[in-house]
């Protein structure tokens, strides 16, 4: 057993996290709401493309191109995710359009078919980062909400952040560490992997608490 | 004749080997596994290559047009001295980031002109100038996210401390100064009748003992509102059952209340969970007070709609367009509670007949599910 190969189980035991969350959401399904079970469908997703992608490596076949279909995975889940509620959810089906559009683009004119999308990849995830922080601070600035540490947005927001921002730095030079520096590869994912533990983990945290029906309001004082 | 012959040699060698040099004539560069490589463009006139990182082992041919020629190479700043070699070929593998001068010579054709070239290998991402201050800067975007939102959090908690505290001020002087005045007045007056009319002095007293109970009533519900400990619904629960106890249970009326499993789950703020208690107080108080009721039935679920709380007797009942204030002083229990609901942003109904009972309902909105 090679250095690499510990890696991998370590790799292994950090994303089965995600089973966390995906177990919670499954099972509270009819009692969590719409934005919830979203973003259960999402780990759902994302664990598959993980699961498919780790298949092809075993067979030696050439993986890269799962980073389209999980940079379209992360850019939609994105909006429809933060559009749940809002009126005006135009802009941000038209930004995740953009985002879409610009996928085979940059793989057409800049990198070729089969390498990772790098630009794309880390501008959906920055576009997750960017939404992830505004809900932390309306969730923060509400002052309505007494019980801040009941609220399950506030564990789920963080988690977004804090996926979306490791995640994003480390695929910003994916490709590069890939062909020329294996071991900062390795530690880069390493780094998103363990953040995306934390991340799987608070997403369980708000899972779980979206269970208990929450009575919040407060009109005016 | 001899000497005729050799400088006959040397003129030809200046004329025709001087105009002539080592030409490179090809540069490759070696494939690394799994990775994809741009060619290497490289024409004989090129004195300057530029490599990337990743293409950092080259292979460089080249020729001498003297005859049995033997080469002299040396690559400033990688090797300490020259290599001598009859081979046309030079390989060069994992050159490290920086510039490089190749110069070849032929040592066996002096009039030979050497050979130079400029070889730049590009820095690897990690080792150039702008890449630590971008890994910092991410990490200090990260850490000034994380610490703007700790502010953010301190701020709140502090806004929210002034909000209880204005709360609790706005309690002790509506509620308690209130009633305290209303003792200091009805105690003048029971000074001056004390020995003029001990009557109205007894009524004062009386009424005094009854204020002084409501004070002591209002403050122990204030105290417990405030207190942390009684943050969960299971609480705000016993507490209803007990205020239901004390009014109906030395009373023939059967209080009954019924809580749904589900509402065990409810996470009520101290706020909602305040007015909530207080509005089921006042309507419970007004059944045991004015409904002459046999039967008070307390019903607390959870809808579609949110949090909901029903009182119901089979009392007399009243018209609530127009209520018969049958507290002189009072009329303002019904006001009350519908400012409760609108301050949670609940919804309060009560429906009531003459002779037929009343039902009093409050539905409280879910947030954050």
């Amino acid at each position: 057993m090679t250095f690499y190969d510990v890696i991998d189980i370590l790799f292994m035991i950090f994303f089965g996290v995600i089973l966390w969350p995906v177990a919670v959401g499954l099972r509270q399904w009819m009692h969590i709401g719409k934005a919830n079970q979203l973003l259960t469908i999402f780990l759902v997703l994302l664990m598959c493309l993980e699961i498919y992608a780790y298949v092809l490596a075993i067979f030696k076949i050439r993986n890269h191109y799962i980073h389209y279909l999980n940079t379209l995975l992360i850019i939609w889940f994105t909006v429809f995710f933060y559009s749940i509620g809002k009126k005006n959810v135009y802009p941000s089906y038209l930004l995740a359009a953009i985002v879409s559009i610009c996928i085979p683009v940059e793989i057409i004119v800049l990198v070729g078919y089969n390498n990772i999308n790098t630009v794309t990849e880390f501008v959906a995830r920055m576009i997750l980062v960017v939404y992830a922080f505004n809900a932390l601070k309306s969730i923060i600035k509400d002052l309505n909400d007494s019980q801040i540490h009941q609220n399950s947005n506030l564990y789920i927001q963080l988690g977004l952040f804090i996926y979306g921002f490791f995640s994003a730095i480390t695929s910003m030079f994916k490709k590069y560490f890939i062909e020329t520096a294996l071991d900062l590869y390795f530690f880069c994912d390493t780094l998103s992997f363990v953040m995306g533990a934390v991340a799987f983990c608070l997403f369980a945290i708000g899972l779980r608490l979206s269970t208990s029906k929450k009575i919040n309001t407060y009109a005016s004082l | 004749m001899k000497l005729t012959l050799f400088f006959g040699s040397y003129l030809f060698c200046l004329t025709f080997c001087q105009a002539q040099r080592i030409v490179v004539s090809s540069i490759e560069s070696r494939p690394r596994l799994n990775v994809n490589e741009k060619a290497l463009h490289f024409s004989p006139q090129d004195t300057l290559i530029r490599l990337p990182y990743r293409q950092n082992s080259l292979l460089i041919h080249f020729k001498s047009p003297g005859k049995l020629p033997v080469y002299a190479y040396g690559v400033r700043w990688l090797l300490a001295g020259t290599i001598t070699t009859h081979d046309s070929v030079l390989f060069l593998p994992n050159l490290p980031n920086g510039e490089f001068i190749i110069s070849i010579s032929d040592l066996a054709n002096p009039a030979v002109q050497s050979a130079r070239l400029r070889v730049i290998v590009e820095s690897p991402l990690w080792l150039r100038w702008w890449f630590l201050p971008l890994m910092f800067l991410f990490g200090l975007l990260f850490v000034s996210a994380a610490l703007y939102l700790l502010y953010l959090y301190r701020l709140r908690q502090f806004l929210q401390m002034q909000r209880v505290r204005d709360r609790i001020a706005r309690d002790l002087h509506d509620d308690m100064g209130s009633y305290l005045s209303s003792i200091s007045i009805m105690s003048q007056t029971a000074h001056r009748n004390a020995l003029r009319n001990p009557e109205k002095t007894q009524l004062a007293l009386a009424s005094i003992g009854q204020t002084a109970r409501q004070v002591i009533d209002r403050m122990g519900d204030m105290v417990w509102s405030i207190n942390p400990a009684h943050d969960s619904i299971n609480d705000v629960l016993t507490r209803m059952a007990d205020v239901g106890n004390s009014l109906f249970g030395t009373t023939d009326v059967v209080f009954n209340l019924s809580v749904a499993e589900a509402v065990r789950h409810v996470s009520l703020s101290a706020e909602v969970r305040r007015e909530f208690f207080l509005i089921y107080k006042e309507a419970v108080t007004n059944v045991a007070r004015y409904a002459q009721a046999s039967n008070v039935r307390v019903a607390v679920e959870v809808t579609g709609s949110g949090l909901v709380l029903t009182v119901q007797d089979n009392g007399c009942g009243f018209d609530p367009a127009q209520p018969d204030y049958k507290n002189p002083g009072g009329g303002n229990g019904l006001r009350n509670m519908q400012a409760r609901a609108k301050l949670i942003g609940g919804e309060l109904t009560i429906q009531s007949t003459a002779g037929q009972g009343t039902t009093v309902r409050l539905i409280v909105g879910q947030g954050g599910a």
